[in-house]
């Protein structure tokens, strides 16, 4: 069984089977297209996420090393299914945590796993109005007021979405 | 390749995106983002991690091994990273820094200037340009390709790369400040379009307006309550409910709505960012079950201009019954090409725009209730749109065989079609009914109240018996013993998990019809089998025969067994007479 080392933008490295390793389908392709037949022993530096981070990720890999995820294809299955009870409380962390596992899903692009912390931080956004959204994100109105009240206005036809 | 005018057109994009309404004054809008730019990525990595600050590249002994397939690297990274000979510019570093390339580049940025570049054009929004390219979210880095070069064909503008350096003076001053008064700062992936994109998808719980089909349908009277349920307390309860949904909607089924959720509405104002990916979104699937918010979408889009490609791939109507085509006209230009399914529930003066039925995605088009729907307009639609699979005329009186078997000839996918009607019953007859069986695999078939024969059911029976789940042929009154009961007593059928024969006056027979019942029951399925008073009387007279002729036969094997002569105990005739 190959292996490989994940080198962390920190400098920590990781020594993974080549199948954990291959839920990253960036990972994957690399392999694919560069490491020939003899792939034991490939290297591959992720520049931009943090030791802790990527051990947070190869954690969540190596658990769901077997598991099948359906398919791209269908967004509306997808968007309907719960996050999985494994992953819930995998994704039990604190929110700088959360959002850098998010990022290096998204960068490594590890499908199901983005989905997940995305689902996370979607059911912490249900049910808020804006100004607590901004707050649990700290994210800045850059509305004018006016402009803020033309949105309002021109989008009653949402008020229910 | 110049990448001063895509750094140019980045910003350039993200300037024009807000509100279209409202222009904003240039260089105000211009301070903004690069206030904000400067310090999420350089202050918080400074302050999380020291080795992380920059993300420089990686020190070559630490990946000699890549090094050594450099050559093989560059080249399949051409893909991603639009050309090596640029890398050397700061400009680079925007692919760089958002999708880090793994190579390990030396005469990249090494000295502090072309870091401190690095992380400046780490800038809130990594890949702008996508902000309004995609359609469906990149989740691939690999993506980013795609919208760089949408950007490179856009015309550029006044920004050059002397901006961006003016502007790294000023954002470093302002990162002083920043670091000092906001000790929280917003997570970089609050900002990257593709990422908020997706967990605004998620918010929104997908809900549409529709009517719950009741699992099984009121009955008329007490009287058929106690016959379908044959439990006097059950029948009266079933039988008040029906009396109180009935005066409370007038007899119409009632429809679901949602608890308010206003999910997605709380994303719209946060700001502007968020505000152009949650429309894109909530413009996906668009559903009206209210005038007035209907004409406010319409007032909304007579101001806005056209989209290019609509994202709408699901537009519902539910009983807007005053909404006017001239509304609808204008509406449809923004939200055609892409549809999938069009719904018009009880809306009887609309009909869906030739516009709205382009791109032949089509599958589900429900119009029950209108008034205005004919034969042209459906024989249309079956030229239009090969692969629709659900079509509910219900209640659409001008429709006749004619278009019908233009859908069956032209829509084999078909596998859900309603035609029930309380008029014009005639102008459905067997000839639509024989069209159907013949080119479709249709599951579910709604013929209520149409003028079909004994002659079409077998045609329907022989063809379509595997792929048959549901059956209406309430009020067919030409219907008679000829066909349901001697198509179940072949074995035909054998799939129907609903049948509704309400008002089959013709119909006597039930003896097959009930063993089928039976033996699914035994398998552990249901079958729903709708009578009206008559037809469930003669079916619980059937079951009550059918019982009597069981329990008679088990007590005469019972008495035959007890006065066996020759089983070597005493006689019953022996007992009576000592």
């Amino acid at each position: 069984m190959s292996e490989i080392t994940l080198t962390s933008s920190d400098n920590e490295s990781f020594k993974v089977e080549k199948k954990i390793a291959e839920r990253s389908i960036l990972i994957k392709n690399m392999i694919g297209d560069l490491a020939g037949d003899d792939d034991d022993g490939f290297e591959i530096p992720i520049p931009n996420v943090r030791s802790t981070v990527l051990k947070k990720v190869i954690e969540w890999a190596t658990h769901h090393k077997d598991t099948s995820f359906p398919d791209d294809e269908d967004e509306d299955s997808r968007k309907s299914a719960p996050v999985d009870e494994w992953d819930k409380e995998f994704l039990k962390v604190d929110q700088e945590m959360l959002y850098e596992i998010i990022l290096a899903a998204n960068y490594l692009n590890i499908r199901p796993l983005l989905d997940a912390g995305c689902k996370v931080v979607a059911e912490m956004i249900r049910g808020k109005s804006p100004e607590e959204i901004r707050r649990t994100f700290n994210i800045v109105n850059d509305f004018s007021p006016e402009e803020e009240e033309a949105i309002k206005r021109e989008n009653e036809w949402a008020e229910d979405r | 390749m110049n990448f001063n005018n895509k750094r140019g057109s980045f910003k350039r994009s993200r300037e024009e995106l807000p509100l279209n309404s409202n222009q904003i004054n240039q260089d105000k809008e211009f301070s903004r983002p690069l206030k904000r730019s400067s310090s999420p990525t350089l202050y918080s990595s400074s302050n999380s991690n020291s080795n992380s600050t920059i993300n420089l590249p990686k020190t070559p002994e630490k990946s000699r091994h890549v090094i050594g397939k450099r050559n093989k690297l560059l080249t399949s990274f051409k893909k991603a990273f639009s050309s090596k000979n640029d890398q050397s510019s700061s400009s680079s570093n925007v692919c760089q820094n958002v999708f880090q390339s793994p190579i390990s580049d030396d005469e990249d940025s090494k000295s502090t200037t072309s870091s401190i570049l690095s992380s400046q054009s780490n800038s809130p929004c990594p890949s702008p340009t996508s902000q309004f390219n995609f359609q469906t979210p990149p989740s691939s880095p690999l993506n980013f390709n795609k919208s760089l070069t949408l950007s490179l064909d856009k015309p550029c503008h006044d920004f050059s790369f002397d901006d961006n350096v003016n502007n790294l003076h000023i954002s470093n001053l302002s990162l002083t400040t920043t670091t000092t008064t906001n000790t929280h700062q917003c997570h970089e992936i609050f900002q990257i379009p593709e990422i908020v994109s997706k967990i605004i998808s998620f918010v929104d719980l997908p809900f549409l307006p529709h009517e719950e089909s009741p699992i099984r349908r009121r009955p008329l009277s007490y009287q058929h309550a106690l016959l379908i349920y044959k439990d006097e307390s059950k029948a009266q309860r079933v039988w008040n409910d029906a009396m109180e949904s009935s005066t409370r909607n007038q007899g119409n089924p009632e429809t679901k709505r949602s608890v308010s959720q206003n999910n997605l509405y709380g994303c719209l104002l946060v700001n502007k960012l968020w505000y152009n990916i949650t429309l894109e979104i909530s413009t996906n699937k668009l559903f009206f079950t209210n005038e007035s918010k209907w004409l406010n979408f319409v007032n909304k889009t007579r101001k806005t201009p056209k989209r290019k490609v609509s994202n709408t791939s699901l537009f519902i109507m539910h009983k807007i019954t005053k909404a006017k085509q001239e509304d609808l006209e204008i509406v449809a230009p923004s939200i055609s090409g892409n549809l999938e399914w069009i719904e018009m529930y009880i809306c009887p003066k609309i009909l869906p725009t030739f516009s709205m039925l382009q791109g032949s995605l089509l599958k589900k088009l429900i119009l029950p209730g209108s008034k205005i729907v004919n034969d042209e307009f459906i024989t249309k639609v079956s030229l239009m749109c090969p692969k629709l699979e659900i079509l509910d005329l219900r209640a659409c009186e001008l429709i006749s065989d004619n278009s019908i078997v233009q859908i069956a000839q032209n829509c084999s996918n078909l596998i859900n079609l309603n035609l029930g009607r309380h008029l014009n019953g005639h102008l459905i007859t067997d000839n639509s009914l024989i069209n159907l069986s013949r080119n479709t695999k249709i599951q579910t078939l709604g013929m209520a109240g149409c003028a079909i024969t004994d002659r079409g059911v077998w045609e329907l029976a022989i063809n379509c018996s595997d792929s048959l789940q549901r059956l209406s042929i309430n009020n067919c009154y030409m219907l008679t013993n000829l066909s349901l009961p001697s198509i179940f007593q072949h074995g035909y059928f054998h799939n129907v998990s609903v049948l509704e024969i309400r008002k089959l006056l013709n119909l006597t027979n039930f003896k097959s019809i009930l063993q089928y019942q039976k033996a699914k029951q035994s398998q552990g399925e249901i079958v729903l089998i709708e009578g009206c008073e008559v037809l469930e009387l003669r079916m619980r007279q059937e079951e009550w025969r059918y019982e009597m002729k069981r329990s008679s036969m088990i007590l005469n094997d019972v008495f035959n067994w007890a006065n066996d002569e020759n089983d070597g105990d005493v006689p019953l005739s022996y007992l009576v007479m000592n």
